[in-house]
This record gives structure tokens, sequence and C-alpha cells, in this order.
């Protein structure tokens, strides 16, 4: 089938296989009406996440393993079976880039990252119960176009994570 | 929408497997205790509409993306 991808201020249209396409039955967190998308890479560590349903709804995805080695999500049973995950399988983990309005990464959603199951051709997009991060990092983009988290080295990404994390801390806290 | 008024100490069960208590009311603080079974994600409220906001921040600008892929546009995992 065609899929309509908007893309540096051009419209094209590409051929992606049924076969090819993943389903996320939940849809993305306020998109839950768009449940059909084509996963394009943009070279690494990039991503198109773009619906098959609306070809205004798509969603630029950065590989967090890039930014930050030690990423990664807890998912529960019920996520697991959506993801038609096998035992032992684990996810891919993508997350949501905000653009600048120059169309340069400029932010990445740590704390609700998507999860793809390849295999089953499923996908789901996260919210865990835990995190150390917060939904919007800022990205920095070097001149050679490699892409790296600001502020994060020494463990610690600034205002977005105290954001993401205060209430949570005292949710956890009280769950015991 | 189901509205209950509760009194500290008191709970509310939902089908059989959520409960949800109210441990203090302080002004305009309520401290509540949740216990859900582990499948059942509890989050804040506002998370879920920060995620949908960061969303929609994101959705519908992907055609500002300066970065073109080389050797056109190609489906991830193919």
């Amino acid at each position: 089938m065609e899929v309509t991808v908007f893309l540096g201020g051009n419209e094209e249209r590409v051929e992606v296989a049924e076969d090819e396409l993943l389903h996320f039955p939940r849809g993305m967190v306020g998109f839950e009406e768009c449940t059909r998308y084509a996963l394009f890479d943009l070279g690494h560590p990039l991503y198109l996440l773009q619906s098959v349903d609306d070809p205004e709804v798509g969603f630029v995805l950065v590989d967090p393993l890039q930014l930050e080695p030690s990423y990664g999500a807890d998912l529960t049973r019920e996520e697991r079976l959506l993801l038609k995950l096998g035992r032992g399988d684990r996810p891919e983990l993508l997350c949501v880039v905000t653009l600048s309005p120059e169309g340069v990464p400029a932010g990445v959603n740590l704390r609700a990252p998507v999860a793809i199951n390849p295999a089953g051709r499923r996908g789901l997009q996260l919210i865990p119960q835990e995190s150390r991060f917060g939904v919007r990092h800022p990205l920095a983009v070097s001149p050679d176009g490699s892409i790296a988290l600001v502020g994060l080295g020494g463990g610690c990404g600034g205002d977005a994570i105290a954001d993401g994390l205060g209430s949570l801390a005292d949710l956890e806290a009280a769950r015991c | 929408m189901l509205i209950l008024t509760r009194r500290s100490g008191e709970a509310i069960d939902i089908g059989g497997e959520i409960q949800v208590r109210v441990l203090e009311v302080s002004g305009d603080h309520v401290r509540l205790g949740i216990e859900a079974p582990r499948h059942v994600r509890v989050l804040r409220g506002e998370l879920r509409e920060e995620v949908e906001r960061e969303n929609r921040l994101a959705a519908g600008f992907q055609g500002r993306l300066s970065i073109r892929p080389a050797g056109g546009l190609r489906v991830h995992g193919s």
C-alpha cells in the first residue's frame, strides 16, 4: 500500500507491504484512533513512525540506547501480551523526539518510550510506573550529525528529570 | 462519573482487585493508599496528559525534519 510521508518540507509516497506495517492496538497516547504505522529508518539513530491512517500524524523517534547506554523499561504481563512478545523476548525501545522550528532534534521523551516487537509487527507506547527520566530531555546535535543528551553525563538531566519524578517518588513511597 | 464521599481511613473497592484508601486529609491535600495487582499501572493523572502534550508537539511537525536519509526511505527491519 502507499504511505504518504512528509519530510524536509516534501511530500513523498512510499510503497509499503501490508505485512511490514506495525499495529498499535492502543495507538499512541493522544492518538488512540491511529493504530497502523510504518516505521522508516532515517539513518541511525533516527526513525520515522508514520501513521497510515492519517498522513498528518508522524513521529520522529530516536534509539535511546544511543543517548543513554543504560536505558531500559519494564513491561507488565499485559503489555507483553499486547506486543505478542514470546517468553524472554525483549522489545525494541524508541523514544519520541520534538523538533526545533528549524527542524533539528531538540528534545526527547525518555519517560514514555515506544516499544516495538518487529517479529509480531506490534507497537505500544509505554508509560512505566517508575522512571528516572522526564518527558522532555534537551538534545544537542553536533556538526557531524551525532545526537546527545544535554546534561545527562553525570546521571542528572536537569529540570526535566526533577519535573518527571517529584510526585512519582511520593506515589512510590506510599505504595508499600 | 460516580461520586462518593469518604472519610479518612475509609476505602473504595474497584472490581474486587483494586482498593483505594483515604489515608489522610489535610487542607487541599489528600493522601491515598492504592492496592492494585502488579499488572495495573498506577500513574498520576498529569503524567498521561504530559505524555499526550509531548506527542502532540511531536506529531505533525515531522515535516520540518532537516535530515534526509541517503538512498531514500526504507522500512525498518526489512
